[in-house]
């Protein structure tokens, strides 16, 4: 799942990149850019990080919370809970 | 008189048919929903149908999940009910930060606004960004219930923001 997950993380970055490359190019010839300092590249960059350390903080906590509830809940469920299967099986024995 | 009579013959398939009380008053049953139902949530001495060694516990639950923008949790006739929400306002606030930061990495590169306005928002159209969720979870007449809501739509809508800002950047040669 992780592995898939993994790939799946990838196809749309490389997805996304061109897009970004195709929105650019579409309208090369209007297209007016700027030079950006040195200063101005180096302050997007930490921005970036900062961004990107936020998400990844949020992701893994979501994660963290389903798991936590899904093993939660099944622990629950096995104390309270016979499903219909259970007891066939019990009454077999 | 035929709409009213579909509408009683659909309420009495809800609740049982022996009940005296219903059959005098010839109500609406969904008013007196508590003294009709065979199991009552909210009476402790109230013994659940299935319940004995080999219990099966259920809940009536209905739930209801459409994508807008608020979440709402609805409790009838219950008790025992545990609700754990995550922190939207999280959510909410770095999906916010990461369209802004998109629009000005954009309007730093390209100096003609016009352009750079068309530019952000075919970037943003294409990525969906105003999807936010609504939940509607609908509980009645239920006792012991966990209920857990996650972010899991918001936090795929913020990764796929990440990534077309880095991809941006790459793109205008900052990375």
């Amino acid at each position: 799942m992780g592995e898939m997950n993994e790939k799946l993380q990838s196809l749309s970055k490389g997805l996304l990149g061109l897009h970004v490359k195709d929105v650019f190019s579409k309208k090369k010839d209007g297209l007016k850019l700027r030079n950006l300092s040195d200063d101005d590249k180096e302050k997007i960059r930490n921005l970036f990080k900062d961004l990107e350390q936020q998400v990844n903080d949020f992701v893994s906590k979501t994660k963290e919370k389903g798991t936590a509830t899904e093993a939660e809940a099944e622990g629950k469920a096995k104390k309270t809970r016979t499903t219909l299967r259970d007891r066939v099986r019990k009454n077999k024995r | 008189m035929l709409g009213e009579r579909t509408h009683n013959r659909v309420m009495a398939e809800r609740f049982e048919p022996s009940c005296e009380v219903r059959e005098e008053r010839r109500e609406c049953p969904e008013r007196r929903e508590s003294h009709d139902r065979r199991w009552n949530a909210l009476d402790r001495n109230c013994r659940f149908p299935f319940d004995d060694e080999e219990a099966l516990q259920a809940a009536d639950q209905v739930s209801d999940v459409e994508q807008k923008s608020v979440e709402r949790i609805i409790i009838k006739d219950s008790c025992d009910i545990k609700v754990r929400t995550t922190e939207t306002q999280v959510a909410v606030s770095l999906q916010a930060a990461l369209q802004v930061a998109i629009a000005l990495v954009v309007n730093l590169t390209i100096a003609d606004n016009e352009q750079a306005e068309m530019v952000t928002q075919e970037l943003l159209q294409f990525s969906q960004i105003e999807q936010v969720n609504r939940q509607t979870v609908y509980i009645e007449n239920s006792r012991d219930i966990e209920v857990t809501t996650s972010d899991t739509d918001v936090a795929v809508s913020i990764q796929l923001l990440l990534q077309l800002l880095l991809a941006l950047l790459i793109q205008i040669d900052i990375f």
